[in-house]
């Protein structure tokens, strides 16, 4: 009897003392996680995925938490009144597949994903047991279209289908996580570039658009935009044409706009002067090529003419004295036999003449034989008109501290020359309709012919202009493009880019100046009078038909 | 063996022990419960907070803007004729002769050499009169619609 009590006794102590350690096991010695789990809450942001934002913080992508509805159709007491009240808040959907969804007896159906708020809220309202919600993640692009081909789209499984989400989607999912990604877009440029995109293109019908706008001392590309637009909040609605970036993504043979390179190799070899002159009296022929001039002068022209009337005869002449091989030199140090979409992924490869020979650098001189994308033209002009240094193009905004990497093409002497030359097109020559009131727009027309089945369509047109403003120290390049317009009444007929394309840079460029923080270069004296408030309504003012009669051609 | 008073006391001991770490236990339970609680409000209001920014950034799409800016305020976009620099404002705008301002405003010096300052200072006391001349005078509206 005594042992018996006295081993139910140790029994007892060892229990309690065991119990006793794993307590004080417990109570010292297992940490409280509570330090870690607020630590891993102010990292772990609401969504995994970093916003997106303009150069001046504006936002342009951003996850939000959606609610999507889906029914637990064991729960659902009479699948019809279910079906019926869900209508009321959806009225598309159809009332016999509800009900039989309804009915199923899989104990999870979805109703509809990504609710919006209303929607949420009304639904439940509806007080149906079996509906309920779960979170999941949307992606938002609160500007609707507006720079819709550079932010891009995503797939709704999460991951980007094309532009920064899809070229930066590593860097938006993990990096650095909540730090949003700047561009270097400036979204108030981007609208207007877009107004007159649109615009243009829908006064022109054509088929299609792009136009960039590019700092050229920095190459950030300030706006880009492709015509016709993409909305990014809705990527199963957009077509394979809408998704198309053209200003990275398409090529195009781009005429004349070319010649202004070919001068700048002649300036720089110090082969020609702007003084120089040229006999553009008579069609050329090279080898089977016969090259002659859209509007044709006849005489013998200087290299300034040359540019201002854009004379491919006097721009052969000049490529055939520099010689093909620099030519070709020339055009990959400006950036043009490669891809130059930055940092996106719609990113097409120039069309490259197979050989370099006299014949092709000589149509390549003033823009035929040769398809770029606009942002390859951009950056080129960027670079002959900043001093000369070519810098890659980039959507991503830059640190200014950082110093921008860039290779010498032109000497700063010769690109200040080319920039007068290019101004003497806008103000004397075929560019007249690009220029803007106060800030001297500089740039050169292009109008070329697409080529066809049975060779150059002349009914088939890219009409384009290229240019820098302001002309007194070139801040930013600009490249306006419309693919195959058609003219109509207002252009009197004219598809060429002296009306397709150069009014729309004109109004661009007056509109964007102010905000990109440039002053207007206006002597006192021709001030106009300050006009009075009811007059300020009144809309932009049109070409003068007597200034257009005396336009150029290409 | 017998109970001494040492058993006595380390087995109380061990019992206040035992409740002491409970206790800490249980506060500490507490305490997590309640940042977890706190976290859910910290997430919802992060929700929030971002779901009102992208309604913010969608009521002020530019051309929403500039449609409401132009219908209701009728503004238009600036012009490069509107905009002069601080140094072309005399010429532009040149101060009228000199009415007496109130006196703490003028000094002898101020009239005799307009400088910007006493510009601004001058105007509210001095209404325009005559025809306005120039952009400063004309308050008429300006504004670049989509600047933010």
């Amino acid at each position: 009897m005594r042992g018996r009590t006295i081993a139910l006794a140790v029994a007892f102590c060892a229990g309690f003392g065991l119990l006793s350690l794993r307590a004080v096991q417990i109570g010292l010695f297992r940490p409280v996680d509570e330090a870690a789990t607020a630590a891993r809450a102010a990292v772990a942001p609401p969504s995994k995925r970093a916003d997106i934002v303009d150069r001046n913080g504006q936002l342009l992508a951003t996850s939000l938490v959606a609610h999507s509805l889906y029914a637990d159709p064991k729960r659902i007491w009479d699948p019809v009144e279910a079906a019926r009240a869900l209508r009321k808040v959806f009225p598309e959907m159809d009332e016999a597949s509800l009900v039989e969804k309804l009915s199923s007896r899989s104990r999870f159906v979805w109703i509809k994903r990504r609710l919006t708020p209303k929607q949420k809220q009304a639904v439940w309202e509806l007080a149906q047991p079996g509906l309920e919600f779960i979170e999941e993640s949307e992606r938002i692009y609160p500007m609707g279209h507006l720079a819709g081909h550079i932010i891009g789209s995503m797939h709704p499984d999460g991951s980007g289908i094309n532009g920064i989400e899809r070229a930066l989607n590593d860097r938006l999912t993990t990096g650095t996580g909540v730090e949003p990604v700047r561009l270097s877009i400036d979204m108030r440029v981007q609208y207007i570039l877009e107004r007159e995109l649109g615009e243009a293109a829908n006064a022109f019908r054509a088929d299609g658009g792009a136009a960039v706008m590019l700092d050229a001392k920095t190459g950030e590309v300030i706006a880009s935009a492709s015509w016709p637009f993409m909305d990014p909040n809705r990527p199963e609605a957009n077509t394979p044409n809408q998704q198309n970036n053209r200003v990275t993504n398409s090529r195009f043979e781009m005429g004349s706009t070319f010649k202004v390179f070919t001068v700048a190799i002649g300036l720089e070899d110090n082969i020609i002067t702007p003084e120089s002159v040229f006999d553009a009296r008579a069609p050329m022929r090279i080898g089977s090529e016969m090259i002659s001039d859209f509007h044709a002068m006849n005489k013998i022209v200087s290299v300034s003419e040359i540019l201002a009337h854009s004379s491919n005869i006097g721009t052969v002449r000049i490529a055939r004295s520099v010689g093909a091989p620099r030519v070709r030199e020339f055009f990959s140090r400006l950036g043009l036999v490669e891809a130059a979409g930055g940092e996106l992924l719609e990113n097409a490869r120039p069309i490259l003449p197979k050989r370099w020979s006299e014949i092709t650098a000589a149509t390549a001189s003033f823009g035929h034989g040769i398809a770029v994308s606009p942002m390859a033209v951009a950056g080129g002009y960027a670079a002959v008109s900043n001093g000369g240094h070519y810098i890659r193009p980039t959507f991503i905004a830059r640190d200014p501290n950082v110093p921008v990497s860039s290779r010498a093409v032109l000497t700063p002497a010769t690109s200040q020359t080319v920039v007068k030359l290019m101004r003497e097109v806008v103000t004397d020559g075929t560019g007249k309709n690009a220029d803007a009131l106060g800030y001297e727009v500089a740039g050169k027309t292009g109008t070329a012919e697409k080529a066809g089945p049975n060779g150059y369509d002349s009914d088939r047109r890219v009409s384009s202009f290229a240019g820098v403003f302001p002309a007194s120290d070139p801040r930013y390049a600009i490249v306006f493009l419309l693919d195959e317009p058609k003219g109509n009444a207002q252009s009197g007929g004219a598809a060429t880019a002296a009306y397709a394309a150069a009014p729309s840079v004109s109004r661009i460029v007056a509109r964007s100046a102010p905000l990109l923080g440039i002053a207007p270069t206006r002597a006192l004296a021709q001030m106009e009078p300050p006009r009075a408030p009811t007059q300020t309504s009144a809309p932009p003012p049109k070409t003068n038909p007597s200034q257009k009669a005396t336009q150029g051609e290409p | 063996m017998t109970l001494t008073r040492t058993h006595i006391f380390g087995f109380v001991g061990l019992v206040a022990l035992a409740f002491a770490l409970y206790w800490a236990k249980a506060e500490a339970q507490a305490v997590r419960e309640k940042v977890l609680v706190l976290q859910d409000k910290v997430d919802s209001e992060r929700r929030a907070v971002r779901t009102l920014e992208a309604e913010l950034t969608w009521v002020e799409r530019p051309d929403r803007l500039e449609s409401a800016a132009t219908r209701h305020l009728g503004m238009v976009p600036i012009t490069a004729d509107r905009i002069v620099s601080l140094s072309e404002i005399d010429q532009i705008a040149p101060l009228r002769a000199a009415t007496p301002a109130p006196p703490a405003a003028v000094t002898p010096g101020s009239m005799a050499k307009p400088s910007e300052t006493s510009a601004i200072a001058a105007k509210p006391a001095e209404p325009v009169t005559d025809k306005p001349k120039a952009v400063v005078a004309n308050p008429a509206p300006v504004a670049a619609v989509v600047a933010r």
